[in-house]
C-alpha cells in the first residue's frame, strides 16, 4: 500500500522537504541491506538530524499506522533494515561524535557514526571503541547497538553491550528516554542493555555514550597454516584450553584462501586447507610468554608452517587478508550468501565437517571465515543467480547449516541477528513459551507493531513480506 | 520460618522463606500463589525465595569455557569448579562470594576491585532461566560465546530483586586461568599520596608504554589507615616504580599470588551506601570523605565508593551534604541496606531507567504476583 500523501506532507513539515524521498531509483538502494536475497520496496525514505525529528517523524508514523524502521548503513547481514511499503528513517545525518571525554574513558555519539570514523576521533587520546566488525568502515554505531555486534577482537573485549554505556532512545509513541549515564561500570536492572541486541523492534537510538579502552600498546599477529582444516580447528581448542586468550583468533579455509590471494596477495598459502591468524595484544614480557605457548600449541597441533608477522605492513596485510575475504569471494562468484551460525568451540571440527557435508549435497561450494575462537561460523555459500533455484538452494544450504549448529548445542546467530531471514528457525532455538515472553516485552513497547515489524519473530500478524528471490541482483551481497 | 516446599506442606508465616527442592517446585509454588493471592518474590512480597537447594551443575564442558548452573550454588562453589578446570570468571562481590547465585543476581551486588575491567555480572552471563507470572520457565540466550538470537533477558532480572521471577539457572562464560599476579599494597596517612600513584600507573603514556596496568584496583580507608590494594600481571621490576617518591608505607607493597586463588579474592567492608561518580571526580571526593572520617572502600577507575558502619559516625550532616553535594553534580547515590542512618538525598524525578524498569514489571507481571518491584530507590 502505498504511503498516504497526508503523511508524506507531515514528515516534509518535521524535516524539510528534501529529506524525504520517494522516487523509485531513490529507493531502489532501501530495498535490501547487505542480504540481497531479501528485498522490499520501502514507501518513502526520511533523513531526520536530531531526537527531536526523530520523535516527531515516528509519532505521525503511528498515528497513521504506517510501519517505520531505522537505518544506519545498510550492512546489515540478517535483512533488519527493510521496510515493506513504509518509511524508512535513514540516520545518516546524524553522524556526529558529540564528545570525548578521554580522562573518563567514554565518548558520545550519534548513532550514524561509523567504526572507523569513532575511532578516528579517539585514538588520538590512546583510545578505541572496542568492537570492531569487519564492515566497521561502514556499518555505524546504531546498527551496532541494534544487533550487538562484535568482530574478530571480541574474543578478548566482548561485543557491544559490554561498550554501551548508556544512551537516548525513542519509543515508537515518541516518547524518549535516556538511559545508562558515562560511569565506567553500573548495576541493576538495565534496560540500556537489553536494548541492546534487539534489533530496532523496541526503540531507535539516536544517542550513545560508548566506553573507550586504551589501545593495545604491543600487538604480535601469527599465521599458523594447516593441510587439514580438523586440525587447525583442534589448534583453537588447544590455544585456549592452554591458558591463552588471544586478543584475536580467526580461521580461513581454502576457497577464501585462494580467493584473497587471486585478489589480495595477503600472504596465505594457496595449497592450505585453513590458516589461522592469532593475534595477541597488551604487556610486552607476558605476551611473549604467549606467544611461545601458541606456537607449541599449533606446531603441536601439526600445522605445516607457523609465522609471526615482522612489521606492521605484514601484520595489516594478513587482516586486510581476513577482513577482506568476502570481498575476494565476490570476484570468483556471480553471487554468495554469508552464513551466521555458532557452535561452542570444542565442536569447530564437527560443524565444518557437516558444512562441507551440506555444501555437498546441495552441490554448492562453500568458502568458510570465521571468528573461530568465539565458535562464530561465516560459511559463504556460492551459487549461480542465473539459475532461477540457485537462491533457494543457497538458502535452503544455510538453513541445514544452522539446523546443524543447533544440534550441536549452538546458536542460529552469532553477530548478525535474525531479523526476516532467521525469523523462521528461531522456534527451533527457543520455546514457545520463551518466545511469547519475549513477544510481551516487544508489544509492551511497541504495542501498535508499528516499528520494525515482522523482523526477529515468527508469525507476525503485521508481517511485512519480504520479496522473491527472483528480484535479487546479481552477485548478491558482500 | 522456613518450608521446604512440597506442594503439600504447609506455608510458612508471612515473611517467611520458600525453600524448593526441585526447579518443577519453583513453578509449582507461583502457580499455588497465585491461587492463594499472595506473593513471592522481592523483600517487599509476602514470601521470599531461597533457592540454595538448586544446586546442579547443569553442563560444563572445559573446552567450551561456558558453565551452566542452577543458582542456588555460591558464588565461591562456582569459582572452584571452575578454577579446577583452569578457568576463570572474573567476578567477585565485596560480600565475600558465599551468597547463593540467585541473592548475589537478585542484589547485583558484583562491583567489586576487578570491575574497571572486567565489569559486571551482567557481562558475564550469556544465558538465563527464570520463572514467569504464569510458573512457567523461559530462557533466554545460550550455551555459547556469542548468541545474536532473540531479546535477552538478563539485564532486566540482574539486580530486580526476584520483581520480575525468580532465576533459576544461569551460564557464564569463562576465561582462561591468568598467570599469577602481582598484587600490590600500600599504606598512607592520607588518601593523596594513593591516589597519585592510581593515577600515576594508569596514564596511558606511561613511559613502559605497557597498557593498561590493573586487573584489580581498590582504595581504602580502614581503622584509620589509608590503603592501595592492586593486582597486576606487570612485573614486580615496573610496579615498584610506579611507587615513584610517594610518601607511603610499603613493608608489604609486593606478594606474588596466583590471581583467583582465594587469597587474591576481595574482603572488603560491608557498605550501607554506594556513591557512583566518574572516576575524575574520585580524588576530591576522596579529601572530602576524608575529613569526615567515614570508612570506605573505593574502586577509583570505576568511580565506586562504598562507606559502611554508617551507624557508627558522630556527626551525620555532614556526610548528608556531601551526599547532595554528589548527587547534584550528577553522581549515584543507592542505599546497600534497609533503615540506614543517615538521609540521602531525594531525587528531583525517577530516573528513566526506574520508569522503564517499572513499566518491565507491569508487562511481565501485571498482577504484581512477584511483589512490588523494589528499585525506586536507585
Ligand atoms: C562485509 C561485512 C562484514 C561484516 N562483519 C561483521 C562483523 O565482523 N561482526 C558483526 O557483528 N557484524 C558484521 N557485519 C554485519 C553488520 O555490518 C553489522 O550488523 C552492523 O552493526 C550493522 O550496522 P549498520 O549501520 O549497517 O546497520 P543497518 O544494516 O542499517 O541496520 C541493522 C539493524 O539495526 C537497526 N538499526 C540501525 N540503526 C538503528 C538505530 N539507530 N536504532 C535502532 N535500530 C537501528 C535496523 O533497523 C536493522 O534492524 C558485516 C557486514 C558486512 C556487509
Amino acid at each position: 500500500m502505498p504511503i498516504p500523501p497526508s503523511l508524506i506532507k507531515k514528515l516534509r513539515r518535521i524535516v524539510g522537504r528534501k529529506q524525504v524521498e520517494t522516487g523509485p531509483a531513490e529507493l531502489l538502494v532501501y530495498e535490501s541491506d547487505g542480504l540481497r536475497l531479501h528485498t522490499a520496496r520501502p514507501g518513502c525514505v526520511v533523513y531526520p538530524a536530531s531526537t527531536d525529528e526523530v520523535s516527531q517523524l515516528v509519532k505521525v508514523c503511528c498515528q497513521a499506522g504506517v510501519p517505520f524502521v531505522a537505518r544506519g548503513a545498510g550492512t546489515g547481514l540478517s535483512g533488519g533494515a527493510i521496510c515493506d511499503g513504509g518509511v524508512i528513517i535513514q540516520l545518516s545525518r546524524m553522524n556526529r561524535v558529540l564528545a570525548v571525554h578521554p580522562d573518563d574513558r567514554y565518548a558520545v555519539v550519534q548513532p550514524g557514526v561509523t567504526n572507523e570514523y569513532l575511532n578516528l576521533q579517539t585514538r588520538g587520546h590512546g583510545l578505541e571503541f572496542a568492537p570492531d566488525p569487519s564492515s566497521g568502515v561502514s556499518c555505524t554505531i546504531g546498527g551496532n547497538v541494534a544487533e550487538d555486534a562484535g568482530g574478530p577482537h571480541t574474543l578478548k573485549y566482548g561485543v557491544t553491550h559490554n561498550h554501551v554505556l548508556g544512551q537516548t532512545v525513542v519509543f515508537p509513541d515518541g516518547e524518549t528516554a535516556t538511559l545508562g549515564g558515562p560511569f565506567p561500570v553500573s548495576t541493576g536492572p538495565s534496560f540500556s542493555t537489553f536494548l541492546i541486541g534487539t534489533e530496532g523492534t523496541i526503540a531507535i537510538t539516536t544517542e550513545i555514550i560508548v566506553r573507550l579502552v586504551p589501545v593495545a600498546p604491543a600487538v604480535v599477529t601469527m599465521l599458523a597454516i594447516y593441510s587439514k582444516v580438523a586440525d587447525a580447528t583442534d589448534a583453537v581448542s588447544g590455544i585456549l584450553t592452554a591458558g591463552v586468550l588471544p586478543a584475536a583468533l580467526e580461521m580461513i579455509d581454502h576457497l577464501c584462501i585462494q580467493a584473497v590471494e587471486a585478489h589480495l596477495k595477503a600472504g596465505f598459502p594457496t595449497d592450505a586447507a585453513a590458516v589461522l591468524i592469532i593475534e595477541l595484544d597488551g604487556e610486552e614480557t607476558l605476551m611473549k610468554r604467549e606467544a611461545e605457548i601458541v606456537a607449541r600449541v599449533c606446531r603441536g597441533q601439526g600445522t605445516a608452517a607457523f609465522y609471526t608477522a615482522e612489521t606492521d605492513e605484514e601484520r595489516l596485510r594478513l587482516w586486510q587478508g581476513r577482513k577482506h575475504a568476502a570481498g575476494a569471494l565476490g570476484k570468483i562468484t556471480q553471487a554468495f550468501y554469508t552464513n551466521d551460525g555458532v557452535v561452542p568451540r570444542s565442536r569447530l571440527t564437527d560443524i565444518f565437517q557437516a558444512i562441507y557435508r551440506i555444501g555437498d549435497k546441495y552441490g554448492l561450494r562453500i568458502g568458510n571465515m570465521c571468528h573461530a575462537g568465539d565458535g562464530v561460523i561465516h560459511p559463504q555459500i556460492l551459487f549461480d543467480s542465473d539459475d532461477p533455484q540457485g537462491p533457494g538452494r543457497a538458502m535452503d544450504c544455510s538453513r541445514d547449516i544452522l539446523l546443524a549448529c543447533l544440534e550441536m548445542g549452538g546458536s542460529i546467530t552469532g553477530e548478525h541477528g535474525v531479523g526476516v531471514e532467521k525469523r523462521g528457525y528461531i522456534d527451533q532455538m527457543y520455546s514457545a513459551v520463551d518466545l511469547a515472553h519475549m513477544i510481551r516485552l516487544r508489544d509492551g513497547f511497541n504495542p501498535g507493531g508499528c516499528l520494525n515489524p515482522g523482523k526477529i519473530f515468527p508469525n507476525n500478524a503485521k508481517d511485512g513480506e519480504t520479496g522473491s528471490a527472483a528480484s535479487i541482483p546479481p552477485g548478491a551481497g558482500e | 520460618m522456613t518450608t521446604e516446599s512440597s506442594t503439600t506442606s504447609v506455608w510458612p508465616d508471612p515473611g517467611g522463606l520458600l525453600q524448593p527442592r526441585e526447579r518443577s517446585r519453583v513453578g509449582e509454588l507461583i502457580v499455588k500463589a497465585r491461587s492463594r493471592q499472595v506473593t513471592i518474590g522481592s523483600s517487599q512480597a509476602t514470601y521470599r525465595w531461597d533457592l540454595s537447594r538448586l544446586d546442579r551443575v547443569v553442563s560444563f564442558h572445559a573446552p567450551d569455557m561456558i558453565l551452566t548452573v542452577e543458582t542456588g550454588l555460591t558464588l565461591n562453589a562456582v569459582k572452584d569448579i571452575v578454577e579446577a578446570e583452569k578457568l576463570w570468571l572474573p567476578l567477585d562481590t565485596p560480600g565475600g562470594g558465599d551468597l547463593s547465585l540467585a541473592e548475589y543476581l537478585a542484589g547485583d551486588d558484583s562491583l567489586s576491585w576487578l570491575s574497571h575491567r572486567y565489569g559486571s555480572a551482567r557481562d558475564w552471563i550469556v544465558g538465563l532461566t527464570a520463572l514467569d507470572d504464569q510458573g512457567r520457565e523461559v530462557t533466554s540466550g545460550a550455551r555459547v560465546v556469542r548468541n545474536a538470537s532473540g531479546y535477552q533477558l538478563a539485564p532486566l532480572y540482574i539486580g530486580a530483586r526476584d520483581g520480575l521471577g525468580p532465576m533459576v539457572e544461569v551460564s557464564f562464560r569463562l576465561l582462561p586461568l591468568p598467570v599469577p599476579a602481582t598484587i600490590v599494597s600500600l599504606k598512607a596517612d592520607n588518601p593523596d599520596q594513593l591516589v597519585v600513584i592510581w593515577q600515576q600507573s594508569c596514564r596511558i603514556s606511561h613511559p613502559s608504554g605497557r597498557g593498561e596496568p590493573w586487573e584489580a584496583l581498590r582504595l581504602e580507608f580502614v581503622n584509620g589507615r589509608w590503603r592501595l590494594d592492586g593486582m597486576t600481571r606487570f612485573p614486580p621490576e615496573d610496579v615498584a616504580t610506579w611507587k615513584g617518591t610517594a610518601d607511603v608505607d610499603s613493608n608489604e607493597t609486593i606478594v606474588v599470588a596466583k590471581i583467583p586463588a582465594r587469597e587474591g579474592q576481595e574482603k572488603a567492608l560491608k557498605s550501607d551506601i554506594q556513591i557512583q561518580v566518574l572516576p575524575t571526580q574520585i580524588p576530591e571526593l576522596l579529601t572530602s570523605l576524608h575529613s569526615l572520617d567515614v570508612e570506605l572502600t573505593c574502586y577509583p577507575a570505576a568511580g565506586i565508593i562504598r562507606i559502611g558502619r554508617l551507624n557508627e559516625i558522630q556527626e551525620r550532616s555532614p556526610l548528608e551534604s556531601l551526599l547532595a553535594a554528589v548527587a547534584e553534580k550528577g553522581g549515584r547515590i543507592r542505599p546497600m541496606t534497609e533503615d540506614l542512618p543517615v538521609k540521602l538525598p531525594a531525587p528531583e524525578s525517577l530516573s528513566a531507567d526506574i520508569v522503564l524498569s517499572k513499566r518491565v514489571k507491569q508487562i511481565l507481571d501485571p498482577d504484581g504476583i512477584f511483589g512490588p518491584l523494589p528499585v525506586e530507590q536507585w
